[in-house]
């Protein structure tokens, strides 16, 4: 009885430790399929958050490293934007990891500084935990 | 029966790892705003995309409008080729709906891309992209 239940337990930790391994080292592609689906990527989340709250030096640490003058437009963009518009609400629409890349959507709702109110998308393209484009 | 109980543990093992990979792995920290529901995908948005996918040009020209291709042109910038357009989700604000779509294909390079599209359906059509 008692090597029944060793043997038990030993066929549930190697299915265990395979579910893990190969989950770990599969998990990009496996979020290539339709049915495990691709969730939001932290990096979006955190580039996201960053553009929302005007925070030039998080959208520069995910951004691909630009030249001077684009790093420095950045911040002068962002300190004119400073309090023209508050955001309402933030929502992941969802994404996908094709071929190495992470496509995340998002549905944002800002009220501009004159109280008018705005619901814009915006999509990430994610690559090496980059954002290397964003419409 | 020893068999199947040996399968069902190893499964059952199989399916503990999975999951103690998933809390394992980074994830996306707490949405600081509020946020809105998803809603289904609408009917517009999935015969533009499946127009889109279909990759024929006089159909898109009979749907889509002048100002909505002009739109669409850019949006789908590099892909020459599309191959999939597939719906990830939508949401809603006062009737309006934004509809998000992944197409993948091939740039002008011949290399395997994707894009983000997300349409704007309003009244049942679809007015706007990204």
């Amino acid at each position: 009885m008692r090597r029944a239940i060793m043997n038990g337990l030993a066929t549930a930790l190697l299915g265990a430790l395979l579910g893990y391994v190969v989950t770990g080292f599969g998990g990009p592609m496996l979020q290539e399929f339709p049915f495990f689906g691709s969730r939001e990527a932290p990096e979006a989340h955190r580039y996201i958050i960053g553009m929302l709250q005007n925070e030039p030096e998080t959208l520069a640490v995910l951004s691909p490293r630009a030249d001077l003058v684009s790093r420095s437009l950045q911040f002068q963009q962002s300190k004119l934007a400073q309090g023209q518009w508050q955001p309402l609400s933030l929502t992941y629409l969802g994404g996908r990891t094709v071929g190495g890349l992470g496509i995340h959507m998002y549905a944002i709702e800002i009220r501009g500084a004159q109280g008018q109110e705005q619901f814009v998308p915006f999509a990430l393209t994610l690559a090496n935990g980059k954002i290397i484009r964003r419409e | 029966m020893k068999t199947a109980l040996t399968a069902l543990l190893f499964v059952a093992g199989v399916g503990g790892g999975v999951w103690a990979q998933n809390q394992a792995s980074p994830q996306a920290p707490a949405n600081p705003y509020p946020e809105l529901p998803l809603v289904a995908e609408p009917t517009a948005s999935r015969d533009l995309a499946a127009v889109i996918q279909a990759d024929d040009p006089r159909r898109l020209a009979q749907v889509a409008d002048s100002d909505l291709l002009g739109a669409l042109g850019p949006a789908l910038q590099p892909l020459q080729d599309i191959f999939e357009v597939k719906f990830v989700g939508a949401t809603e604000r006062k009737g309006d709906i934004l509809s998000a779509y992944v197409a993948s294909g091939r740039d002008t390079s011949g290399q395997n891309f994707s894009v983000g599209l997300v349409f704007r359906v309003s009244g049942g059509k679809v007015v706007g992209v990204n």
